[in-house]
C-alpha cells in the first residue's frame, strides 16, 4: 500500500504519534506480564497446592497491570484522536485555502458537489484512518513481533507455529480482499440504481399516479427492493470470506499451539507455567491483526480519500504575484494575443485581442458554449492567460495579489448565490465598512428597494435556505446591488437577462444602466436587448472574437 | 414509541430467522469461550495426567472450537444480513405505500429535501435489527449458557459474571447512551452549520467572489467548533470504553480469586482452576456491542418518527372516488376560481373558458398565478373556491389517476427515473422500439440515443441527472408524443432550447396538438403567434383574453 500524505506532521503529530507507539508497546508489555503473573499464580495453586492467602500479593500486582493494560490501550486512543483532529484540522484548513485560490466555475473551474464531498467525507475518512487504522497497523506491526520475542525462548515450538501462520493468514486475506473487491464492484452501480429508483418514484409519484402507473411503482418498488436484497447477499457471501478465513485460521492456529503444547506437557519437555503463559498469549498474538482485518474496507476508503484529497491539493492554479492595484476611476482594459487553454477538455481560446477604454461597455454575442465565460474568467482576473497578456490600466494581471484582483473587480455572475440570512446581510457580506444605510442608498438608486418592501420584513426578509425564496430577476437585482454598494470601478457580467420574465427584464436592465454609469464593463449575452447599454459590441464563436460596429 | 413498535412488528414477520441468527451468534461466542476454556483445562490436565491417550477428548474439544467458531460466525452474518435486508425492502415498500395516497398534495414544495432524508432515515432503520434486536438476543443467549455453566462450577464466578454483564450491557450503555444523545444534538447542530456555511462558500463562489475571504474565515471557524464537538464525543467514548476495560479486568481477576478459594478450599478440581476465570472473561464479548444497542435505539427511534410524521398529514387528494367520469368534448371551463398558497392569495376569481380542440397561451411572469392553473388542472392542488369543469367533468368528482387518462402533461420539471430509456418511455405508454424511436426523432433526440452504444438500453440516473438539460426536455416530449390524450398541457417546455431548436420543435408540436385541446404555459412572446388565443396573468387575474394580434 503506497500512500501519499496530503500534509506534513507538525512537531506535535509526531509526539501524538510517538504516543500511540509507544503506548502500543506498553500495552503488549503489560498483557505479557500479566499473563506471566496468571501462570504463575495458577502452578503455585493448583500444582503446588499453595492457599491464596501465599499468593494474595501477585492477585494484587495482577489486578494492577490489567487496569495497565485498559488505561494504556485508552491512552493510545486517546492520543490517536489528537492525532486525527491535528491532521483534520490542517488538512481541511489547506483545503478550504487551495478551493479559495482556485475558484469556482469561472475560476479554475472546481466544482462545488466534489469540493463538498472532499471536505466532509473526505476528511472524515481521515480520521478513520489516523484515530483507528493507523494505531492498529503500528500494534499489528509491533505486537506480534514483541511476543513472538518472549515466547521464542520459552517454547520455540509454539513460537514458530505462530509465526508460520501470519504470513498464511494475510496471504489468504489479500487473495479473498481483491477477490471480493471486484465483484462488489460489479454490483455496486446496479445496487445504486435501486435505490436511486425509490427517490424518482417518490418525487414523482403525482406523475406515476397520472400515467396510471401508481400501482405498477409500488410493486417495482418492492420488485427492486428484493433484487436489492438478493444482489447485496451474494457480495456478502463473498465479503464474508476474508472475515471467516481470519477467524479460522487464528483459532486454528490457537488450537495447534494449545494440544502440541499438551502433549509435550505429558512429555515432560516443557513445565506447566510456562506452557500456560504461552497458551495465554497466543490469542492475545492474533488480536491485532483480527481487528486490523475487520477494518479491511475502512482501510480501502480512508486510501482512496487520502489520495482525492492529494489529487486535489496538487491541482495545478495559477502563478500570481504580489503587486496591488487601486482603482481611483474606471480602469482601461487590454488582452493582448491572450489565449487560454483547458487541459481536460482541449478547449481554448486563442489569440484574443480587446481592448475596453475607461468608462465603456462592451457586450459580448454567442452561443452557449463559445468561449464567452473563459474570456470573462480572463478579463476579471479569476484565470490568468496562458499565452499573451491581460492588463488592466497598463498592469499586468499576473503581477497582482489574489486579494488585491478581489477587492478590484465587480462580478455578476449566471446564478447570484442566496445566502441565508437577511436582505442587509446578502449585500453586506460581512463587510464592516458596509453600513446599512449604504445598502438601502444603493438599493433606492437601483429601483431595488420597490422589491425589497414588498417582502414580508423588508430589509430585514430572511432569505435563503430556511428563508424566502427569491425570482430570477430579484437575485439579479440582489448580484447587482452587492456591486454597487461596493463602488466597483471594473464590472463583469454573465447573461445578465437570461431567464427573466418581461417585467424583471426591464428591471432588471435600468438597474445595470445606473451601475454601469462611469464604470468598465463587460457583459456577454444571447439576448439582444441589452445592445443598447453597448458602446461597442463582439461576437463569439468557437473561442474568436469577431468585431461587430455599434450598429442596432 | 409507534415507531419501534412498527419496526419490531416487522422484524416479527421473521422470527424463526431471528432465532436462529441469534442462536448462531450465541454459538459463535461460546466457541471461543469454550477454546480458551478447553485449552486451559488441557494444559492443566497435561500437567498431571500420565499419558497423552487420557487427553485425546479435550484435544478434540479444542480442534473443535477451533474449526467452528469461525463457522457459526460466517453462516450467523449471512442470516442476520438476509434479515436485515428483507426488513430493508418491506420498510422501502411499506413506506411507499403509505405515501401513495397522500401524493400530490401533503408534502407541498419541501419535496425534494423531504425524500433526501426520507431515504436516509431508511439507510439508517435498516440496521434496526442488527444492532438494536440481534446484539441484545445474542447478551442474553450467552449470559444465561455462561451463568448456568459458572453456577455448577464455582457459584461466585457466576454472580461476578451478571453483574459485569448488568453493568456493561445495561448500566453503562444507558448512562452513556443519554449522555451521547444529549452531545449528538449539539454534533449535530454544529455540522448542520458547518455544512451550510460550507455549501454557501462553494455554491455562492462566483457570486460573491470579491467577499469570500471573509467566508472562508467563517467556514474554518465553524469547522473548528464541529471538531470541539466531535471531539467531546469521542472523549466520551473513550471513558465508556476505558469503564468497560477496567469492569473486564474485575471480571478476571476476581473471578480468578473466588476460583482459587474455591480450589484451596476443595470445593473445585484445580485442573479448572485457569479455565474459569479464562471463560467469563471472554464471555464478555457478547456485551461488547450493547453500547451501540442503545445509541442505535435512541437514532432509529427519531428517524422512524420523522418517517410516521410526514405520513401522518391527512391525505388531502381525492382518492375515495371511483366512479368512472363521463368525458365529453366540452373544453376546460374555470368559473371564479379562488386559491391560496399558504395563506397568499395565488388566483383571484379566475374565469375562462377554453373550446374543445383550441390551443391557447397562457402568459404571465413569475408569480403571476399561471402555474397555478396547471397545477389545479392536473389535481396537484385543489381550488378553494370556484368550480374547474375539463370536458364536462368536475375536476372534484375524478381522482388523479383518471384525469391522467384524459390529460398529457409536459412541466419544466421532467419526470425522468433511474432506469434505461426505453424503461422511461414505457412509463407512459406500451409502445415497441419503432414507435419509441419515432418519438425521440420527432423530439430531437433519436441521434443522440442512436450514437450511444446501449441505444434505448442506456441507463438513466436518479432523476436523468446525466442527460443535459435540453436532453431531459426531449425525453419529456417523446414521452408526450407517446400519449394519445384530447387535452394536452405544457408548462414552460421549451424553455432553456435556443432558438434554433425551438423553430424545429414547435411544429411538430402544434402538428401533434392539431385534434387536441392545448394549454401552453410560457413567458416568451416570440412563441404567441402559434396560438390561436393568449390569456394573460397578472398577480393572479387574467389582464387579457383575446388572439395575438389584437394583443399586440
Amino acid at each position: 500500500m503506497k500512500m501519499e500524505l496530503p500534509v506534513r506532521f507538525q512537531k506535535n503529530d509526531r509526539l501524538y504519534l510517538a504516543g500511540v507507539v509507544l503506548s502500543g508497546l506498553l500495552e503488549a508489555l503489560l498483557i505479557i506480564l500479566q499473563m506471566y503473573v496468571i501462570s504463575g499464580i495458577a502452578d503455585a495453586v493448583f500444582l503446588k497446592g499453595m492457599p491464596v492467602s501465599a499468593v494474595q500479593n501477585e492477585f494484587f500486582v495482577l489486578a494492577l497491570l490489567m487496569a495497565g493494560v485498559v488505561v494504556s490501550a485508552r491512552l493510545g486512543g486517546w492520543l490517536a484522536d489528537g492525532l486525527a483532529f491535528s491532521v483534520k484540522d490542517a488538512v481541511a484548513s489547506l483545503l478550504l485555502d487551495k478551493m479559495d485560490r482556485l475558484g469556482g466555475v469561472y475560476g479554475s473551474g472546481t466544482d462545488s458537489g466534489s469540493c463538498m464531498m472532499l471536505l466532509t467525507d473526505g476528511v472524515e475518512r481521515l480520521e478513520e484512518f489516523f484515530a483507528r487504522l493507523l494505531p492498529q497497523a503500528v500494534k499489528t506491526a509491533l505486537v506480534p513481533v514483541l511476543f513472538f520475542i518472549f515466547i521464542f525462548p520459552v517454547d520455540w515450538v509454539s513460537g514458530l507455529l505462530l509465526l508460520i501462520t501470519v504470513p498464511i493468514i494475510i496471504a489468504f486475506m489479500m487473495l479473498i480482499g481483491r477477490f471480493s473487491k471486484s465483484a462488489s464492484e460489479k454490483q455496486w452501480r446496479v445496487l445504486n440504481r435501486i435505490s436511486g429508483y425509490l427517490h424518482d418514484a417518490m418525487v414523482y409519484l403525482p406523475w406515476l399516479k397520472l400515467w396510471g402507473k401508481a400501482e405498477e411503482s409500488a410493486a417495482q418498488v418492492e420488485k427492486l427492493a428484493n433484487d436489492f436484497r438478493v444482489r447485496t447477499l451474494k457480495v456478502m457471501q463473498v465479503a464474508f470470506l476474508s472475515a471467516f478465513v481470519l477467524e479460522f485460521f487464528t483459532m486454528i492456529g490457537v488450537a495447534l499451539v494449545a494440544v502440541t503444547l499438551g502433549v509435550r506437557l505429558v512429555e515432560g519437555m516443557v513445565d506447566f507455567q510456562m506452557a500456560l503463559f504461552v497458551i495465554l498469549l497466543a490469542p492475545e498474538f492474533y488480536v491485532p491483526l483480527r481487528t486490523l482485518g475487520g477494518k479491511y474496507h475502512d482501510s480501502i476508503r480512508a486510501m482512496s480519500a487520502l489520495k482525492d484529497i492529494s489529487a486535489f491539493l496538487n491541482r495545478a492554479e495559477p502563478v500570481r504575484g504580489n503587486d496591488a492595484v487601486i482603482f481611483q476611476k474606471a480602469p482601461a482594459v487590454e488582452l493582448n494575443q491572450a489565449g487560454y487553454r483547458y487541459a481536460d477538455s482541449g478547449f481554448t481560446l486563442q489569440n484574443i485581442n480587446l481592448r475596453l477604454e475607461a468608462g465603456t461597455n462592451t457586450v459580448i454575442f454567442g452561443e452557449s458554449g463559445c468561449g464567452k465565460s473563459t474570456l470573462l474568467g480572463l478579463v476579471s482576473g479569476m484565470k490568468l492567460a496562458d499565452t499573451g497578456t491581460v492588463s488592466w490600466d497598463g498592469t499586468d494581471v499576473k503581477q497582482l495579489s489574489l486579494n488585491n484582483v478581489r477587492e478590484q473587480i465587480g462580478f455578476i455572475g449566471q446564478e447570484i448565490y442566496v445566502f441565508s440570512g437577511s436582505v442587509y446581510d446578502n449585500i453586506i457580506l460581512g463587510d464592516g465598512t458596509i453600513t446599512k444605510e449604504m445598502v438601502e442608498e444603493a438599493c433606492v438608486k437601483l429601483g431595488f428597494d420597490r422589491v425589497v418592501e414588498k417582502l414580508e420584513q423588508g430589509y430585514d426578509t430572511m432569505l435563503g435556505e430556511g428563508g424566502r425564496g427569491l425570482s430570477g430577476g430579484q437575485k439579479r437585482m440582489l448580484g447587482i446591488a452587492r456591486i454597487f454598494v461596493r463602488n466597483k470601478y471594473l464590472v463583469v457580467c454573465d447573461e445578465p437577462l437570461a431567464g427573466l420574465d418581461y417585467i424583471s427584464e426591464r428591471m432588471v436592465y435600468q438597474a445595470l444602466q445606473t451601475l454601469l454609469e462611469g464604470r468598465t464593463a463587460l457583459l456577454v449575452s444571447h439576448r439582444e436587448e441589452i445592445v443598447h447599454l453597448a458602446d461597442q459590441i463582439y461576437w463569439m464563436e468557437d473561442g474568436c472574437l469577431k468585431k461587430s460596429g455599434k450598429t442596432i | 414509541m409507534d415507531g419501534i413498535r412498527q419496526l419490531v412488528h416487522m422484524i416479527k414477520r421473521y422470527k424463526g430467522q431471528v432465532f436462529l441468527a441469534g442462536i448462531l451468534g450465541a454459538c459463535t461466542i461460546l466457541c471461543s469461550v469454550g477454546l480458551l476454556g478447553a485449552s486451559a483445562v488441557l494444559i492443566s490436565r497435561a500437567a498431571i495426567v500420565p499419558a497423552v491417550l487420557e487427553l485425546m477428548t479435550l484435544v478434540a474439544l479444542v480442534r473443535f472450537f477451533g474449526i467452528f467458531r469461525a463457522v457459526f460466525r460466517y453462516v450467523e452474518r449471512l442470516v442476520s444480513h438476509d434479515v436485515t435486508l428483507k426488513v430493508l425492502a418491506d420498510l422501502r415498500s411499506w413506506y411507499y405505500r403509505r405515501l401513495m395516497p397522500l401524493l400530490p398534495g401533503a408534502v407541498g414544495n419541501q419535496g425534494a429535501k423531504l425524500f433526501k432524508n426520507i431515504l436516509n432515515d431508511v439507510e439508517l432503520l435498516q440496521f434496526f435489527y442488527l444492532r438494536v434486536v440481534a446484539a441484545p438476543l445474542v447478551c442474553v443467549l450467552v449470559l444465561f449458557v455462561m451463568t448456568a455453566v459458572l453456577w455448577c462450577l464455582v457459584p461466585g464466578a457466576a454472580v461476578i459474571l451478571v453483574l459485569a454483564f448488568l453493568l456493561e450491557g445495561l448500566v453503562f450503555p444507558l448512562l452513556f447512551g443519554l449522555q451521547q444523545k444529549k452531545h449528538a444534538a449539539t454534533e449535530q447542530n454544529a455540522q448542520e452549520d458547518f455544512y451550510r456555511l460550507t455549501s454557501d462558500f462553494l455554491l455562492g463562489f462566483d457570486s460573491v467572489w470579491f467577499g469570500a475571504k471573509n467566508k472562508v474565515q467563517d467556514v474554518k471557524q465553524a469547522r473548528q467548533n464541529l471538531y470541539r464537538r466531535q471531539r467531546t464525543s469521542r472523549n466520551l467514548d473513550s471513558i465508556l470504553n476505558l469503564c468497560n476495560g477496567l469492569t473486564g479486568a474485575a471480571v478476571l481477576s476476581g473471578s480468578f480469586y473466588v476460583t482459587a478459594l474455591a480450589v484451596n478450599a476443595g470445593a473445585l478440581n484445580g485442573v479448572y482452576l485457569v479455565m474459569v476465570p479464562l471463560i467469563a472473561w471472554s464471555a464478555l464479548e457478547a456485551v461488547q456491542p450493547m453500547p451501540l444497542a442503545v445509541r442505535y435505539l435512541f437514532e432509529s427511534q427519531l428517524a422512524m418518527d420523522d418517517m410516521l410524521q410526514v405520513v401522518s398529514t391527512p391525505a388531502r387528494g381525492r382518492e375515495d372516488i371511483c366512479d368512472i367520469p363521463d368525458w365529453k368534448q366540452e373544453g376546460i371551463v374555470f368559473d371564479k376560481v379562488r386559491f391560496a398558497y399558504q395563506e397568499t392569495p395565488v388566483l383571484r376569481d379566475v374565469s375562462f373558458r377554453i373550446q374543445p380542440g383550441e390551443k391557447v397561451a397562457i402568459l404571465g411572469g413569475i408569480g403571476s398565478g399561471k402555474s397555478t392553473v396547471l397545477n389545479l388542472l392536473l389535481g396537484f392542488y385543489r381550488q378553494d373556491g370556484g368550480s374547474i369543469t375539463l370536458d364536462g367533468v368536475s375536476l372534484d368528482a375524478v381522482n388523479v389517476e383518471q384525469l391522467g387518462s384524459h390529460l398529457a402533461v409536459v412541466r419544466q420539471d421532467c419526470a425522468l427515473f433511474s432506469g434505461s430509456i426505453r424503461d422511461n418511455l414505457r412509463y407512459v405508454a406500451d409502445a415497441d422500439d419503432d414507435e419509441m424511436k419515432e418519438a425521440l426523432r420527432k423530439a430531437g433526440l433519436l441521434d443522440f440515443v442512436e450514437q450511444l452504444p446501449e441505444g434505448l438500453d442506456y441507463m438513466l440516473q436518479e432523476s436523468g441527472s446525466n442527460l443535459s438539460g435540453g436532453q431531459k426536455k426531449r425525453m419529456a416530449l417523446a414521452q408526450l408524443f407517446l400519449q394519445d390524450k384530447p387535452v394536452v398541457l405544457l408548462d414552460e417546455v421549451l424553455e432553456g432550447l435556443d432558438e434554433r431548436n425551438i423553430s424545429s420543435i414547435l411544429p411538430t408540436l402544434m402538428e401533434y396538438c392539431k385534434n387536441r385541446t392545448m394549454l401552453y404555459i410560457t413567458h416568451d412572446f416570440s412563441v404567441l403567434d402559434y396560438f390561436d388565443r393568449v390569456i394573460e396573468f397578472r398577480d393572479g387575474a387574467v389582464v387579457y383574453d383575446g388572439t395575438q394580434s389584437i394583443r399586440h
